[in-house]
């Protein structure tokens, strides 16, 4: 069988690892399960000849990637963090990317009826004062810090058998709620392309606590000398240009956009987001 | 001081004393047989006869050099053959490959004296009892040994595979090697023997012609043993 | 489609990104089973044969470390791999070299343990009659690994399995990037969380696959070998 005749070749053939132009990008799962680098990453490899070789893991672990000098480029989704890495002298040239927003999901029968508010606050007093199943995915991501903010800016201190804490990512995350039928928080963009609904559905979503800005910012190669500093500033400067910009409001699954593009909020660039997507 | 010479030799084994000063002298050559009661210490006079094992006081030498460091010139037979697991013929073939050294010629020849031609290839772990020991003496052999030493060699075989092995035996004898042999078979011992070794204890007892031996022996513990009291 | 339907049509069409992988997942676990057995073999020959001091300590750390977490492994060598770390100057991590190195750490212990399980009963019975030849130290080990050689490979084996079967250490010092770095099980983990579950499994039944059409290979060439006890 062909598959048998190309697999014993493959294990024949030796390394060949050429001599390939490429910087790492450490960067979080929302952005890579959402499916953006699968679409967006090959545009800009035809372009500049340059790969980007994406190790993609929780926001925490991400920066700390590019703590260690094992990246070049770091894209991520919390500003206190992103800030501290530059304050720190990790990171130079820190940019605004793109957004998209964070949308509370649960069981599509709602049995909080979460569906009928239209501020983050009030969904999760809600949640608390009915001690729903909620999933936390209480892994010091993006995602994590800001499910943390939504219930201290409520007041509130979530304890007790309904809020699990798993430690994991957005899609063990998604997947232990669509198999206990609970309510979580996630990105829209990993909710979005999330193969395993199951009964859950997203019950709220638009209100501004719950935005969820991406920035870029370079490995500081006083830090790390090591680090492809040329290449990543070309990768950086391409995704804040105009081509850049347009490709990342161009992404789009099931018909839906993403991520909203923001380099240059002033700039008009004739890109639509989704109207429940919130403009900050 | 040509041949075999054992001077205060004792052994002990996990603290037990189990050779007592054993002294004698013998020429390299014809069939010296070590009988002896169980427990008298038979096996273990053998292998420092052979050199595999290092006496705790005393000398054992061969030609005046100690065994240990001649060992090669002997070959040694185990009471159960042990058979690597690889052919026959690869089994005749590994004394000599140790060496680094190859002999076909002298492969096939010992398969022929061993009567083993038709298992040559066959895994030695298939072979019978009798068979595996024919194979181990003609291993033992195949590098041309002054000596060969078996112990208890045909304790579990039938008469035809003792027989045969005995063939062998007078045979490597007759070619000029010398025999050492331990064994219970008083016919074999009778058959065999030019010279006996007696044991008792860990004590060497009589040490002459087997005939002398046979005939007329000297202590009460040869005579018990020999009459099947002991 | 059903789970089986979809792994077979995953077989069939031998996607190009599906046999990177799976390309990728022999070639780092063969690798590192290669690299762990020409270390631990001899050394567990060893350990089944000569008496040295500290002997009973290795036996119990090498039995223990066969339980050793993927993930913990994984981890220890990230840290001397990174850029952070002592040999961060190499550029070794997040490459398939850093995956090899990982498994190979991983691997070692379980064929040291078995190759010594293996060879304990043979030397019992060689002892004697090695001795009465005054074998040398080398060529005892490779009399006694080669006239081993069947149960030996069974613990080659098993190293192999685990290592292409492990996912904790390969995404850890890997990164399962895209086209590079990514194996079959980094890609059945990443499916399961995007949701992708029947993808996810049918990919875990072409990986078994793989392995059970492996192992019968093996077991075929050893039962053809002690068919014909090939000689030496």
């Amino acid at each position: 069988m062909r598959f048998i005749l190309v697999l014993l070749m493959l294990i024949a053939s030796s390394t060949a690892q050429a001599g390939e132009r490429f910087i790492t990008l450490a960067s979080t799962t929302s952005t890579q399960n959402s499916g953006l680098y699968d679409y967006l990453l090959p545009i800009f490899t035809a372009k500049t000849g340059i790969t980007v070789r994406v190790i993609s893991v929780g926001t925490g672990q991400a920066i700390k990637i590019a703590m260690n000098g094992d990246a070049d480029v770091l894209l991520v989704h919390h500003r206190p963090s992103e800030n501290t890495f530059v304050a720190n002298g990790y990171g130079i040239e820190r940019r605004d990317v793109m957004y998209n927003d964070f949308v509370f999901i649960g069981p599509k029968t709602d049995p909080v009826k979460i569906a009928q508010f239209s501020k983050a606050r009030d969904g999760v007093k809600a949640i608390h004062k009915a001690r729903a199943l909620f999933i936390s995915r209480g892994d010091e991501s993006g995602t994590h810090k800001r499910e943390t903010a939504l219930w201290t800016m409520a007041n509130l201190s979530p304890s007790g058998d309904w809020y699990k804490e798993i430690g994991a990512g957005m899609g063990a995350a998604l997947n232990m709620a669509a198999s206990v039928e609970a309510y979580t928080l996630s990105d829209r963009g990993t909710w979005l392309s999330f193969g395993n609904k199951g009964n859950l559905a997203m019950l709220l979503s638009g209100d501004d606590t719950l935005y969820n800005p991406y920035g870029i910012i370079l490995v500081n190669p006083k830090k790390h000398p090591h680090a492809k500093i040329k290449m990543a500033r070309i990768f950086s400067n391409w995704m804040v240009s105009d081509e850049g910009q347009q490709a990342i409001g161009a992404f789009t699954v099931q018909n839906t956009q993403l991520f909203c593009p923001n380099a240059d909020p002033v700039h008009n660039r004739d890109v639509i987001c989704p109207a429940s997507v919130p403009q900050k | 001081m040509t041949g075999l010479k054992l001077a205060n030799v004792s052994y002990s084994v996990a603290g037990t004393r189990l050779l007592h000063n054993v002294s004698f002298a013998q020429r390299k050559k014809g069939i010296n047989a070590i009988l002896g009661p169980n427990g008298a210490g038979k096996s273990l006079l053998l292998s420092l006869i052979h050199g595999m094992l290092r006496p705790e006081t005393g000398q054992v030498t061969w030609d005046g050099i100690q065994a240990q460091k001649t060992k090669l010139l002997r070959g040694f037979v185990f009471q159960t053959p042990i058979v690597l697991r690889r052919s026959v013929r690869a089994n005749l073939a590994y004394p000599l490959k140790v060496s680094g050294k190859s002999n076909t010629a002298a492969i096939d020849s010992m398969l022929e004296l061993s009567h083993l031609t038709a298992l040559a290839d066959q895994p030695a772990a298939s072979l019978s009892g009798g068979e595996a020991q024919r194979m181990a003496i003609a291993r033992a052999l195949i590098t041309d040994p002054e000596v060969l030493l078996l112990d208890e060699p045909c304790s579990n075989l039938d008469p035809a595979s003792t027989k045969l092995i005995e063939t062998m035996i007078r045979r490597f004898v007759a070619g000029g090697g010398c025999v050492f042999i331990t064994t219970h078979d008083l016919a074999q011992a009778k058959r065999l023997a030019d010279v006996v070794l007696f044991l008792g204890a860990g004590q060497l007892l009589e040490h002459k012609q087997a005939n002398d031996f046979f005939n007329a022996p000297k202590t009460t513990e040869a005579k018990a043993y020999l009459n099947g009291d002991l | 489609m059903t789970i089986l339907g979809q792994a077979a049509e995953l077989v069939v069409s031998a996607d190009a990104e599906l046999i990177g992988i799976v390309g990728l997942s022999l070639r780092v676990s063969l690798s590192a089973t290669l690299i762990a057995s020409l270390f631990a073999i001899p050394l567990g020959a060893a350990l089944a044969i000569w008496q040295f001091p500290l002997r009973q300590v290795l036996i119990v750390i090498s039995t223990s470390l066969m339980a050793l977490p993927p993930v913990v492994v994984g981890l220890i060598i990230y840290l001397l791999l990174s850029r952070a770390g002592p040999l961060g100057h190499y550029g070794i991590l997040f490459t398939p070299t850093a995956m090899i190195i990982a498994q190979s750490v991983l691997i070692f212990p379980i064929v040291l343990a078995l190759t010594r399980e293996a060879i304990l009963p043979l030397n019992r019975d060689y002892k004697n009659l090695l001795d009465a030849w005054d074998v040398s130290p080398v060529q005892r080990l490779k009399t006694l690994i080669w006239d081993a050689r069947f149960a030996v490979v069974t613990g080659l084996l098993a190293g192999f399995g685990r290592a292409l079967a492990e996912v904790g250490a390969v995404i850890i010092v890997g990164g399962n990037i895209a086209g590079f770095t990514r194996v079959m099980t980094t890609t059945i983990a990443l499916e399961t969380s995007k949701g992708n579950l029947q993808l996810a499994l049918a990919l875990g039944i072409v990986l078994l696959s793989i392995a059970v059409l492996i192992n019968a290979v093996i077991h075929w060439v050893g039962n053809f070998g002690r068919k014909y006890q090939v000689t030496r």
